[in-house]
This record gives structure tokens, sequence and C-alpha cells, in this order.
């Protein structure tokens, strides 16, 4: 490796393109578009953390003016496919708006159109939902009793995934070490909570069938998720990729809001606008980062070599399934992160409470799992009584 | 009902609800959308706009409420199509964003704070700004970026010492 002082950076100063608009208020927002004859979408959302959905009543919605049409989660389930989830759990469906029962506070449970959003959340205030409170699990370890209620009965229990990997000899190497050292370390649900909310634009054109969608999106796979669910082919989904995005920290998903905007748009005739608020937002956007509970135990000797670890990681995911279980996979690539440990058993189970939907915060399949092996490794030299950075160094 | 707005130097006539806010009269009527929704409560200050050169948020005031009293948007303070202000063009200097939804407002706040005090120390700059939030920045590059205004502002049209 060449010393410092032959190092030279690549890029000079320069300026970003896009900043010339920004500083001018010419940013192109999702909100910022205006198609004509744009309908605007106001959510009603379920007040229970668990609750079964007797009826839906939008009779008296319906009569104001400037309101258009009332979706509820019957019509749209029989309507479209459950969104993609990634896990082989067929009875944890999930869908843009509760479906016979509502599984956190916060879930959306019935769309409201009309003419501007202000009339649309008018008119979300007088539909009648009659609900019958059910009970409800928010702890993961909780979650997992026998006796717990169950968040999708058809499911069975409460584990969406329960996966074990094991590279080279744990018990082995477990039993050839003198110490051993356990841990607990709780990595709590947040947000990343852009300044810019949710929203998207969806316009379906029958004589081209081709829905045009503006989104505030960042989603691989976006345009295949929208048609499967809506059964429309993936050639006529068009996604509008000159929609600036107001920070996205990873949780700009928005399938769920555009599928519900897309269905409505080829329903209605013209094009359908939701732009979350912040209660929306923070709610039932689905936007919460991971939660994760991790029992951590290492085999090492009294010169501070780490032979062994074993990692169970216990995920409540939420509700439905997001991009949580599918994450828990993520750090199986480094496990041990920047250690020589010879051998590991890491265990992935992913649960589901009635807590609001994850999505991906932060790329959040390693953060979690390296503060849990960091605080393992601090607490070994703890033990040891070394000093932890030179420890972790050393190691 | 009716009302007179004084909208960066023009007067408009409107037909307003008594409802709507100052941010969504902006926005949906007179299509200036530069100043932006966050969270519509007085948080994030996304909406700022300025209100006889006070930086002020658009989301708590009604549109009623600004009859009278001269308002100024982003649109406002950029000199003409394709131009900046010696404000704008020091944000663009330092990169004082990343997905630019604050931007417009940090830079109307910016505005404020220079009119009044040419010469601001770093505490001043972020106590100008500590009621608009980022959350891309690290707000480092915002801060470099009004200092760096404040100096350009400064040094213009200074007389030079000839030899």
């Amino acid at each position: 490796m060449s010393a410092p002082h032959n190092f030279r950076f690549v890029a000079t100063d320069r300026r970003v393109r896009e900043d010339r608009r920004f500083v001018a208020g010419k940013g192109k927002f999702v909100a910022d578009i205006n198609l004509p004859n744009t309908k605007h979408v106001a959510l009603v959302t379920c007040p229970h953390a668990a609750a079964r959905i007797v009826s839906v009543d939008a009779s008296r919605a319906l009569k104001m003016p400037g309101v258009h049409y009332v979706l509820d989660g019957a019509e749209l389930a029989a309507a479209t496919l459950p969104l993609m989830t990634g896990l082989d759990t067929p009875n944890v469906p999930r869908r843009p708006l509760a479906f016979e029962v509502a599984r956190y506070s916060g879930e959306w449970v019935a769309a409201v159109v009309a003419d501007t959003r202000a009339l649309a959340e008018d008119a979300a205030e007088e539909i009648d939902i009659e609900y019958e409170a059910l009970p409800f699990v928010l702890d993961a370890e909780q979650a997992l009793e026998r006796t717990s209620p169950l968040v999708h009965e058809a499911h069975g229990s409460n584990v969406l995934l329960d996966k074990t990997f094991v590279w080279g000899e744990v018990d082995k190497d477990f039993a050839a070490s003198t110490r051993k050292l356990s841990l607990r370390v709780k990595w709590g649900r947040s947000s990343t909570v852009p300044i810019e909310t949710f929203g998207v634009v969806a316009s379906w054109d029958p004589w081209r069938d081709m829905l045009d969608v503006y989104a505030s999106i960042q989603m691989p796979r976006y345009a295949d998720q929208i048609g499967i669910a809506l059964k429309i082919p993936v050639t006529s989904v068009r996604v509008h990729h000159d929609v600036d995005v107001g920070g996205s920290y990873g949780v700009k998903r928005g399938i769920k809001h555009t599928v519900l905007c897309g269905y409505l748009s080829r329903r209605l005739g013209f094009p359908i606008r939701l732009i979350e608020d912040r209660l929306e937002n923070m709610r039932g956007g689905d936007a919460h980062g991971p939660e994760r509970l991790f029992d951590v135990e290492v085999a090492f000797d009294d010169a501070g070599i780490v032979r062994s670890m074993k990692m169970r990681a216990l995920e409540n995911v939420g509700a439905y399934a997001g991009r949580s279980p599918f994450q828990l996979g993520k750090p199986i690539g480094a496990i041990v992160g920047p250690y020589k440990i010879k051998s590991v058993k890491y265990q992935a189970i992913a649960v589901v409470t009635n807590k609001t939907t994850q999505d991906a915060v932060r790329g959040f399949g390693q953060a979690p799992t390296n503060l849990a092996l960091e605080r393992v490794m601090d607490e070994v030299a703890n033990v040891l009584g070394l000093d932890p950075i030179e420890f972790a160094g050393a190691t | 009902m009716r009302i007179e707005l004084d909208i960066n130097g023009t007067l408009r006539e409107l037909d307003v609800e008594p409802r709507t806010t100052l941010l969504d009269c902006l926005r949906d009527q007179l299509q200036l959308t530069g100043a932006h929704a966050g969270c519509e409560h007085g948080v994030c200050g996304a909406c700022t706009v300025l209100f006889d050169g006070v930086a002020v948020r658009s989301c708590l005031m009604f549109a009623v409420q600004a009859q009278g009293t001269p308002v100024r948007t982003i649109e406002g303070v950029t000199p003409g199509p394709g131009e900046m202000s010696v404000i704008q063009d020091a944000f663009c200097e330092t990169h004082g964003m990343q997905c630019g939804y604050c931007t417009p407002a940090m830079i109307l706040v910016a505005h404020s704070l220079l009119a009044d005090n040419p010469a601001p120390t770093r505490e001043e700059i972020v106590e100008a700004i500590s009621g608009n939030l980022c959350r891309c920045t690290g707000y480092a590059q915002i801060v470099e970026a009004i200092a760096l205004a404040a100096e350009r502002m400064r040094s213009a049209n200074r007389p030079v010492t000839l030899k």
C-alpha cells in the first residue's frame, strides 16, 4: 500500500446538478405533480390494536358534496392480489386496506376519494365502521408463547420465520473454551421520518392500458409488484423517475399506497393522488424500523481469543411481513463483523405482533447485528480487564 | 371568502375557505410549490415563508390572516429564470442539501437572518435555522452555506485599495 502522502483524491470540488432547482423551489416532488382532474384520497384508520371489522357504512359520506367514492377492504381484496412478502406464508396476506380483521392501530380500513384532500378528510370522519375489539399481543417474546393471541389466526402461530445457520463446529469450540459469557441486547423500534411523507399519483389510461405512476419512491421491483397485485402486465405500469424524492432513508416503498391508488384510478377513471399526512405516515405508513432482541453467547479463553458465538435474533416485525423477516437473513454475509471467530450458530426468528409493519429503515439487516456483536465483544474485554478498543483491534 | 394577498410584490385576489392555510393557498391556488408540507403542525419548518421579512410557518396560519402583509416565497427571492441569489448560490457551492426538500425554507431563513445581521456568528446561524429540520445533511454544510453567503455579501462592493 502507498504511503498516505501518495494518495490523491480522484474527485475535485464540483457542483451537484440537482442543487440549482432545489435552491429555487423548482424541485418536482410528488405533491407538486398536478394532473388535470386529479381526485384526492384520505384514509380511515383503525383505532384498535386488533379488531374484527363488522361493517363499513359510508352512506353519509357519499352524500357529501365533492365526494366520489369510498373503498373498503372487501372490494379491494376481491379485485387484487395480496402484496409480495418474499416468504412462504400464504395465510399471512398483506393488503393495502384491512380485510375482515385490522391488526394494528392506524391500519388503513377505508379510502375516501374527493375533489380535494380537505373534503376527503371531512368525509372520512362521517364513515361509520363497527369494530369488534380482539385480543392483541405487542411483545415479541409473548407472541412466541402458546397462549398468545394469534395475529393471523389461519397461520396457526405468530412465527413467520425460524431459521438456524451453523458455520464450523460450535459445540466442540464451546466445550474447548475455558470461559463463556452471555448477553441480551435490544435494538428498539425507530423510524427515519423523511421531511416529505410518502406520496403517489396514479393515473390509468384505458385506451393505452397504461398506469402512469408518479411517486416519492425508493423501491426495487416497484413496477412488477404493482402489476402483480393489480393483475395487470408489468408493461402496463409506467413509473416516472423524474420525481424528486424528499428523503427516504430506506422507507419510501409505497407498494400498498400505489396499489390502492392504481386500483382507484382504474375503477373511477381519473388520476388519484394520495399524499400521506404526518399522522398517516407515522401510524400506517408502514415505515417503522427493526425491533430486534438478541441473545448472544460467546466462548473464549483467558487470552481473549473468541472461539465461537451463538446468536439468537428475535424480530418483532409488526402485523404483516414487510421487508423485515427477509432482512434477518442479510447479516449472514457478515455475521462475525470484522472479527475472527472460528464457529457461529445464528438463529433468526421473525414473529408477527399487533404493531405497525416495518420497512427497510437504513438498510436494516446489518446495523442491529453489529450492535449486538460489538456489545458482546466489549463485554468480553470488560470481563478480561482489557481495553475494549485494543481488544477489538487484536481480535 | 374573497381575500387579497400581497405575494412577492404582486396583489392577488383569491377565493378561499376560511380554514385554508396559507401553505395550501400558496401551493394549490397560486401554484407556488416551493413551500413544502412536512408535518403540517409547525415542527419541521419546510413551509417557511417571509411574512413582512420575518420567517414564519405558512402551515400555522390561515390565508386570510395574511391580508395586508407582504408575503415572500422562495419564488420571490429568486432573481430570475436560471439566476440565483447570493444565498442560493452559496448553498450550491457548499452543497448545503441532499434531497432538497427543506432547502427553500432554509434559504428563506438565511435571507431573514442576513437582512438584519450581515456578520452572524456560527451560534447565530445555528439559532436562526433551529426551527427548520433537515434529515439528510446533519446541518454542517447548511451552516457553511449561510456563513459563505454572509461573507460574499459583505465583500460585495467593498472599495478596492489601489497601490
